[in-house]
């Protein structure tokens, strides 16, 4: 064996992750930079707690799409996941139910939707691409269930205050990504779950064949999904004073694009947390940056559309380069 | 020999980030001549084929073509100059048939005319019956074993009628029976003036056919090409390793007294197996020999729970075991096993060798909540990796970027590192060098005394005679038979071809 084995782990990683990270970190910077030329009040903590807030939503709902990715498969439910789980939490507020319980029924209501959807893939052995899009439309239409697609106002404190209030002069909201990023992440990266995903995403018969119960492990992981999009849902409702049934309509395609543009590969196998936190706040810098400097929505989403086609090319390229 | 060199190379050097597998090469190809390219794992053989047929660009050097300096972009120019190429790996397209693999070249040259299906087959079958490969060609590649696409790869080349053959261990996976059928082929294209070059691990073939020989030793010429005449094994050995040969032969190990550890009865499966019966005792090594397509892995599937068992009974220690999934047996029933196809069920070839070398150590290894570290997986399976010389710029390298056979030794080495009861080893040293072999007969041989339950699918005669204790042998989905093994090359692969054949050899005791 090459001497060069010895290598310290500690350097060896370091410049494995500058590889993989280096692009989507500058993306980031380059665009920060560009923002506060154009305006001056864009480099600001208060704007920079705001561009956070923007983004919880669709970074935890990517956290979840993340797992989902790296094992090969895709999601599309998450957003009408959201709606769903907003509208289980305003309903049983309206009935009087205490916060706590909501909290967790609505929680446990993604696990469901997630389980649904993992069981479909891994059982029946149909693609995830189709089952998603299916239960994406069941379950967009289970959320005007209740109220007949009129919307559900929330007026609990303490569910309002999620979105609204602050903790040690931080936005609880933060606080919930900051704890969930480092739990995903942990989970991810340091924990043997986190690599029977990353395996089985890299290729499904090793994994098979190294004794991993790859079908429990896709189930669970939509769950995951589920869950992450439960909590998206949650925010989304607090911060909004209500339950509405077009909530979350095309978040998918939001946590998808941070999902990617941080670096995790469409066919499984590869991706990270902090690539997705940095890809969403890519895609949150940008619509905080472009609304600031007061550029017409829809020249938004075509600059949006064009930067994630960019950096994805860009990332793609120096990949390609040291293969 | 005074006839020209049909094809140069000269000084070619290749050099990947972080790796320079090329030095400054050179090899000479004279027509009419079956070519030796040897050297150890990574020595840059692979490289320096694709380098001549446009898959790599050389960082520099050259490449003459009947004395003129030629430049191929892509594959298909140097196939359009007569080049043709076996790559090491399988580039064939699984959803295809072995009719539309074999002729792909062809198609994709033409988009918009239809396809002649029936001509298409009919030529394809041509070629099949030429190295005597009895399947279908409307078949779809991905239901053909390793040993079977191999055969449909070299179908492939020699459809191409190349002046220039590049064959990169075309008999990896091959039974000395389906060698010799290639041998035949490739001896009657030298005497029509093709120029071959041939890439084998396996000495002997290398003595019998050919007749030049190019060694490399870590990226440069160990000799340069010339004539084989005269050479011995030994010779060949002192250039790819630079001294003698170890020799580590079969030894007879007494486990009689041992308890059975495994034992099949009458098993049935879906794959075709009938009335398969046979046990292997703790600290045994039981071979299992048959020729290409005799069911020998799909067997090790079913043992693993892979293919269903539909009949019979599989006893693990004496209990009738009930494996529904792979991990069933691994993980309730202390099963292992080393897929003979490391590219698809071996190995995730994105990810890193330590990530690949300690899949099967994470359970073991993980704390509270399934933590784990990068350090405990390095300490677990680095023993491993150092005494099968695993040659890698680093553990963070991508597997994809390792030669073939430090790929193959990352795939062995992760369950060599896993300690379980019962080991299947399916193929363990395809294309892995002679002085790696040595290594890793002993680490197989030193698993077995520590009380590990060896069952050993290889194809490679020799390396069966040297390690296995015990020789079951398959052919149609039934064992035909057992021999002892007593160690004595002729006697044993005489005994085992009879059995093949069905007649009862004298060696033969009844199963
Ligand atoms: N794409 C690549 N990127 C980085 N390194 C590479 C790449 N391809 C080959 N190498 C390195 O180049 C060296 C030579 O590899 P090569 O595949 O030519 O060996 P080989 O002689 O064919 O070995 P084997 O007998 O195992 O097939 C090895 O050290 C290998 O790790
Ligand atoms: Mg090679």
């Amino acid at each position: 064996m090459n001497q060069t084995v010895t290598l310290s782990a500690r350097r060896e990683q370091l410049t494995h992750h500058m590889r993989q990270f280096g692009g989507i970190f500058l993306a980031l910077i380059v665009l920060c930079v560009i923002f506060s030329f154009a305006n001056h009040r864009f480099m600001s903590l208060a704007n920079f707690t705001n561009i956070l807030q923007q983004v919880a939503v669709i970074a935890i709902a990517a956290f979840g799409m993340t797992w989902v990715i790296l094992l090969g498969e895709i999601d599309l439910s998450i957003g009408s996941i959201i709606a769903v789980a907003g509208m289980v939490g305003a309903q049983m507020l309206t009935f009087g139910v205490g916060f706590v319980p909501t909290l967790i029924i609505t929680l446990a209501s993604g696990a469901v939707l997630g389980l649904l959807n993992g069981l479909l893939t891994a059982k029946l052995l149909l693609p995830s691409f189709i089952v998603t899009v299916a239960t994406m439309s069941v379950y967009r239409g289970l959320v005007s269930l209740p109220t007949n697609g009129a919307p559900t106002m929330i007026m609990d404190p303490a569910w309002t205050a999620i979105g609204g209030d602050s903790f040690l002069d931080v936005p609880i909201i933060i606080w919930i990504v900051a704890a969930l990023f480092i739990i995903n992440h942990v989970l991810l990266s340091r924990t043997t779950f986190g690599r029977r995903a990353y395996l089985t995403g890299g290729n499904r018969e090793a994994a098979l064949y190294s004794g991993i119960k790859v079908d429990r492990l896709k189930i669970l992981i939509f769950m995951i999904s589920g869950v992450m999009s439960a909590v998206s849902g949650v925010l989304l409702s607090s911060r909004l004073y209500s339950a509405q049934t077009n909530a979350g309509m095309s978040y998918e395609l939001d946590a998808i694009a941070a999902a990617v543009l941080g670096g995790t590969s469409l066919s499984g196998g590869s991706g990270t947390m902090i690539g997705t936190l940095v890809g969403a706040l890519i895609i949150g810098v940008l619509n905080n940056g472009m609304t600031m400097l007061s550029v017409p929505y829809f020249y938004q989403l075509i600059v949006k559309g064009l930067v994630i086609l960019v950096a994805v090319w860009l990332d793609v390229r120096s990949k390609r380069r040291q293969a | 020999m005074t006839s020209n060199p049909v094809f140069e190379a000269r000084g070619v050097e290749k050099i990947f980030p972080g790796v320079k597998a090329l030095g400054g090469v050179s090899l000479s190809l004279l027509p009419g001549s079956i070519h030796a390219l040897l050297g150890e794992n990574g020595a840059g053989k692979s490289t320096l084929i694709k380098v001549i047929t446009g898959v790599h660009r050389p960082t520099s050097g050259e490449i003459l073509l009947d004395g003129n300096r030629v430049h191929f972009a892509n594959t298909r120019e140097a196939l359009a100059a007569g080049i043709g190429v076996v790559h090491q790996e399988r580039n064939l397209i699984p959803r295809f048939s072995v009719a539309e693999n074999i002729h792909l070249e062809q198609l994709v040259g033409r988009p918009l005319r239809p396809i002649d299906y029936a001509e298409l087959n009919r030529q394809a079958r041509q070629w099949l019956d030429e190295i005597e490969l009895d399947v279908d060609p409307t078949r779809p590649v991905s239901e053909l074993s390793v040993a079977q696409t191999q055969l449909v790869e070299i179908a492939k080349a020699l459809s191409l009628r190349s002046r220039v053959l590049l064959l990169d261990e075309p008999t990896a996976s091959l039974t000395p029976s389906e060698s010799q059928t290639l041998f035949s082929i490739l001896r009657r294209l030298r005497d029509s003036g093709v120029s071959l070059v041939f890439v084998s691990h396996k000495l002997e073939e290398v003595l019998e056919i050919c007749d030049r020989v190019t060694v490399l030793r870590d990226g440069r010429n160990a000799c340069e090409s010339q004539s084989m005449q005269g050479m011995n094994r030994q010779d060949l050995v002192r250039f790819m390793i630079g001294r003698n040969e170890q020799a580590g032969g079969w030894r007879k190990r007494d486990v009689t007294a041992r308890p059975v550890s495994m034992a099949l009865q009458d098993v049935a499966t879906a794959a075709g197996h009938r009335n398969i019966s046979f046990s292997v005792r703790q600290g045994e090594i039981l071979g299992l020999y048959g020729l290409v397509g005799a069911g020998r892995t799909e067997l090790a599937k079913a043992i693993m729970g892979r293919i269903r068992v539909t009949g019979g009974q599989v006893l693990i220690d004496g209990q009738a075991a009930r494996i529904n999934s792979v991990a069933d047996a691994i993980h309730r029933y202390g099963l292992g096993y080393v897929s003979e196809d490391r590219k698809s069920d071996g190995l995730v070839l994105s990810h890193s060798v330590l990530a690949n070398a300690g899949i099967v150590v994470w359970r073991k290894l993980a704390g509270r909540f399934g933590r784990l570290s990068d350090a405990a997986v390095r300490k677990a399976v680095l023993p491993f990796l150092e005494q099968l010389e695993v040659k890698t710029p680093s553990l963070a390298q991508v597997v994809a970027n390792l030669s073939g056979g430090n790929q193959q030794k990352i795939s062995v080495a992760k369950w060599l590192a896993a300690g379980v009861k019962i080991l299947i080893i399916d193929e363990p040293s395809v294309g892995i060098d002679i002085k790696t072999k040595a290594y890793l007969h002993q680490l197989i041989r030193e698993l077995a005394d520590r009380g590990t339950a060896v069952v050993l699918i290889t194809s490679d005669m020799p390396e069966m005679i040297s390690l296995a204790d015990r020789i079951a042998v398959l052919d149609n989905y039934l064992i035909q038979g057992e021999v002892e093994n007593d160690g004595v090359y002729d006697r044993m692969s005489q005994a085992i071809m009879n059995l093949i054949h069905h007649e009862a050899g004298h060696a033969a005791v009844p199963a």
